[in-house]
């Protein structure tokens, strides 16, 4: 374990007057510990690794490493980059072409020596000894990764920066080469700090998940938090298509065709959004019940609208397997002969003929409920 | 300010150095640029403000021949390099016949000779005295030329022909990119929708390649405007070879301007054109994955054709010269070598070498400074700068004349003003213009060149550097010269190669009596004194080979997909290698 982690205080940065790419942002990172800063392409994620690293210039608030303040803003210090301890591994690489595998690796060592024996050690252990001497340009993407990698660890900095690491990999290798990095940076122990736009992946390597939107931190949390507990509509979109529907809130409760759900904090009559997760609606066949779980909501008419009119069954439009998966898109009578259409993602083959019955509850857990904007 | 305020300041007042040392940067490329550009502007100047009265004179006496003989040396050049590139290339990149290999370098070969070289060559081969009439005589027995009929070389079609040998390499470099770069799909997709090769090619494979074929073409016109050797050995009217008479033998400049500024016109046309399809090259690329291309293996007559349609070229453009020119540099080299060669060779290294080391300065300066400091207008003025290399060689003397004479003019009324000193002019008619003159037009080449190899070098290498602990100065030794290196020495080589064969401007600009190379050959062949001059000849192509084996070995490594060891080649611009 190294001392000290990453401070980022009240960062706020803009290129173009008047344009702020970041806005007020804290993120502090402990030794050890892996953050993952996750948000859509332009949201600031990039800016923040780059002022971290000092390649940028901070113009408001505070970075320290530990208690050495590395940048301050407003014309304060500013460390050279190279002077920091921070390692950053770019989305490309960045590898050296007239540089071998080995020299590339060991870069940043300018006097020690012990270190030259980890980099061929750590190549070895990566299954990448027999490269040692080539160029950087004859070797796979995946391969590239584990260099660049190595090569900004191989300094031992007390905090390493990656900006989406992952995203120049095939898919068939990115599992495994998530995993294998993920068992590399918690054996050093550094304070790391990952840009990604994949939910998945952050969900997997992150400790803690910060979710950035238009230059501000909108939530901070464990993955699970972030999951089941999400701030807002737009970080329970992130992880994927959702269900949403729109309602009034009646004495603590919104009612919608697919049930009732809690809406606590908000006042009657306010006007909510409802975000289901497809993979939050559980299915059965008509007779059988759905697997009912304790909390689980079962889909009746809504009382609250007072019509209890001529609900039909909800029917399967289509269904489509997906291996460990099944994806089925449902229609449910919403009381007034109209119909919603929405999407379920249910475990195993379950896949009901287009216009067959379907009995269908809800994990209020996967239910989240909004105030309209 | 005391002590401590100024402390506190510091660290604002580095970065406001550091902002100034950046605008000194843009300042210096945007300077550079604008002295690289003022001969190309002063020619566009003299277009915008002609003097009526040499006009209409022009207008009514040579101007209507020089643009008839102009436009159909373009036509039958670019029609000639256009069959002959293409053509190649297709065979080379699509089939497989013997000796394939070989030919995908053998057919760049011709690029090694200057086009005036080729004319001398083929003259002395070809007219009544030379040795294939000699022989057709002695064979049909015929006693003089009213026995029998046979082309004349001087001639504007001999003009074509002989640049058409040497100028379509240019078309098979860009088409067999092109072709290399298509998808193999849609070829595969336009066998499987029933076409069979040849219908492919024509329908799919063509018109895919259209825009590398239409900026082949054009760079060849280019070339072909610039063309002096050849058009005024073979007393063709072109533009090149008018300006020059209007000069020389009428003695005014300011007709030799007018001539240019409309020659200048041709000029940005061909830009125009080629900017437009390099433009369309993007939305032609069909697809990013690469399998190995389909080959067509040819046996049999097929494959003999082939092999005779590749050889015919290389034969025609490059083995015949270089013969002959050795075989007469063997018999004739005591001569040479005792007459004043060394002077000759000497003024050229030394022309040469000045202007690729002062190039490559330059461009490194202005490849620097639209990186740090990239803003638009650096931008633009650098690819200003860049048009240089498309202005011919007598447009560009033209415009190198009259600024040096209005900057000596100046220096002379100073020096009288102000000592009552007359000091005549001073940088006129001497190797100064000369130079100038170079850099004017080759500058676009070591600028290209740098700033494609700076480009490999990516902003996140630079941010990667400095977080493993290379402070700017440590970046630039470890990571920019080394990358640079190639780039720097490729950058000079074409230069070099360039002013080696350099002729127009050499013999308008020049000091009385200074003969280069280039010069010398052309004033010998001018008097039919070829077997004398040979060796000069054969010095010229031979160093026009080296970029072309640079060129060859970026072609053998630049397959998409092809992964071979050892470090990546440089990037050889395509304009490095003008005849």
């Amino acid at each position: 374990m190294k001392s000290g982690g990453l401070h980022i205080n009240n960062v706020s940065h803009a290129f173009a007057a008047g344009k702020p790419v970041l806005n007020g942002v804290s993120v502090f990172v402990a030794p050890g510990e892996l953050g993952c800063l996750l948000g859509p392409s332009g949201c600031g994620k990039t800016t923040l690794l780059r002022i971290a690293a000092g390649l940028e210039v901070l113009q408001v608030g505070q970075v320290r490493v530990g208690e050495r303040v590395v940048a301050e803003g407003r014309h304060g210090a500013h460390v050279p980059p190279e002077k920091r301890g921070i390692g950053l591994m770019f989305q490309d690489y960045a590898l050296f072409p007239h540089l071998t595998v080995l020299e590339n690796i060991t870069f940043g060592l300018n006097h020690a020596p012990q270190r030259r024996a980890w980099a061929s050690e750590a190549l070895a252990r990566m299954g990448l000894a027999a490269y040692a001497g080539v160029y950087p340009h004859i070797l796979s993407g995946g391969e590239q990764q584990r260099v660049a990698l190595l090569r900004a660890l191989a300094p031992e900095p007390q905090v390493l920066l990656l900006d989406e690491p992952f995203s120049g990999l095939d898919v068939t290798r990115r599992a495994s080469i998530r995993a294998e990095t993920l068992g590399l940076l918690k054996e050093t122990g550094v304070a790391t700090l990952m840009v990604t736009h994949d939910p998945e992946e952050a969900m997997f390597m992150a400790d803690r998940i910060l979710v950035m939107n238009d230059g501000r931190i909108v939530q901070d949390g464990t993955p699970v938090e972030t999951y089941f507990e999400p701030a807002s509509a737009f970080v329970a979109a992130l992880f994927g298509p959702v269900n949403r529907l729109r309602g009034v809130v009646r004495d603590g409760h919104v009612a919608t065709p697919l049930g009732t759900f809690e809406a606590p904090r908000l006042g009657d009559g306010a006007a909510v959004e409802i975000l289901i997760r497809p993979e939050g609606l559980r299915l059965a066949w008509p007779g059988g019940t759905p697997e009912v779980r304790a909390g689980d909501v079962p889909c009746k008419p809504a009382p609250v609208s007072g019509r209890v009119a001529s609900r039909g069954p909800v029917r399967a439009v289509s269904a489509r397997p997906l291996g460990r998966s099944s994806h089925v898109v449902l229609r449910v009578p919403d009381g007034d002969g109209r119909a919603l259409v929405i999407e379920a993602r249910v475990p195993g083959v379950f896949l009901p003929k287009a216009g067959a019955e379907v009995q269908i509850t809800v994990n209020p857990r996967q239910v989240y409920v909004f105030p309209v904007s | 300010m005391t002590v401590a305020s100024l402390a506190a300041n510091l660290p604002a007042l580095a970065r406001r150095v550091g902002r100034l040392a950046t605008d000194g940067w843009t300042l210096g490329a945007l300077l550079l640029a604008l002295l690289v550009a003022v001969p190309v502007v002063a020619v566009i100047w003299l277009a915008i403000a002609p003097d009526d009265a040499i006009w209409q004179h022009l207008a009514s006496t040579v101007l209507p021949y020089y643009v008839q003989t102009t436009l159909v040396l373009m036509l039958g050049v670019g029609i000639g390099t256009f069959i002959i590139g293409t053509g190649t290339a297709w065979l080379v990149t699509m089939c497989r016949f013997p000796g394939c290999r070989v030919f995908e370098w053998a057919i760049l070969l011709p690029l090694a000779v200057p086009t005036y070289v080729l004319a001398y060559v083929y003259t002395d081969l070809l007219e009544y005295a030379g040795p294939v009439q000699r022989l057709l005589r002695d064979l049909a027995g015929w006693q003089s030329s009213r026995d029998y009929w046979f082309p004349e070389i001087r001639s504007l079609g001999g003009a074509i022909a002989v640049m058409t040998m040497v100028l379509y390499p240019y078309v098979y470099l860009l088409s067999r990119a092109a072709f290399l770069e298509q998808s193999v799909c849609v070829l595969e997709v336009s066998r499987t929708l029933g076409k069979n090769p040849w219908q492919g090619f024509m329908s799919v494979a063509l018109p895919l390649a259209r825009p590398a074929i239409v900026v082949g073409v054009s760079l060849v016109l280019m070339e072909t405007l610039n063309d002096f050797g050849t058009v005024h050995f073979f007393a063709v009217g072109t533009f090149t070879a008018g300006i020059y008479d209007v000069w020389m033998n009428m003695n005014s400049i300011a007709g030799a301007a007018q001539l240019a500024s409309v020659l200048l016109l041709f000029v940005l046309a061909l830009i125009a054109v080629e900017r437009v399809a390099r433009r369309g090259q993007r939305y032609h690329h069909t697809s990013s994955k690469y399998s190995t291309l389909p080959s067509y293996r040819l046996a049999g007559g097929r494959a003999a054709l082939a092999f005779v349609a590749c050889l015919a070229p290389v034969v025609l453009g490059f083995l015949v010269p270089g013969g002959v020119l050795a075989d007469y540099a063997l018999a004739h080299y005591r001569e040479t070598l005792s007459g004043d060669f060394w002077i000759y060779a000497r003024n050229s290294l030394m022309l040469s070498s000045v202007t690729a080391l002062l190039a490559v300065l330059i461009g490194l300066f202005m490849a620097y400074g639209t990186r740090l400091g990239g803003g638009p207008v650096v931008k633009a003025a650098t690819r200003f700068a860049s048009t240089g290399y498309a202005v011919p060689g007598a447009v560009l003397a033209i415009g190198v004349i009259i600024p040096i004479a209005a900057l000596d003019n100046a220096l002379d009324l100073l020096s009288r003003t102000a000592f009552g000193l007359p000091v005549g002019l001073l940088f006129s008619g001497t190797l100064f213009a000369v130079v100038y003159g170079y850099l004017a037009r080759f500058t676009a080449l070591s600028f290209g060149t740098l700033e494609a190899g700076l480009g490999k070098i990516t902003p996140s290498m630079d941010g990667a550097a400095r977080t493993l602990g290379c402070g700017p100065g440590a970046l630039l030794r470890r990571i920019h010269l080394p990358i640079m290196r190639g780039s720097v020495l490729t950058a000079a080589l074409l230069v070099f190669v360039d002013c080696m064969k350099e002729l127009p401007m050499t013999v308008i600009l020049r000091p009385f009596n200074f003969e280069t190379l280039a010069t010398y050959v052309h004033q010998f062949a001018s008097d039919e004194l070829l077997e004398e001059s040979a060796l000069g000849a054969l010095t010229i192509v031979a160093t026009g080979i080296l970029p072309v084996i640079l060129l060859s070995l970026t072609i053998a490594r630049s397959r998409p997909g092809h992964a071979g060891a050892g470090r990546p080649a440089d990037d050889v611009s395509l304009e490095g290698v003008a005849p």
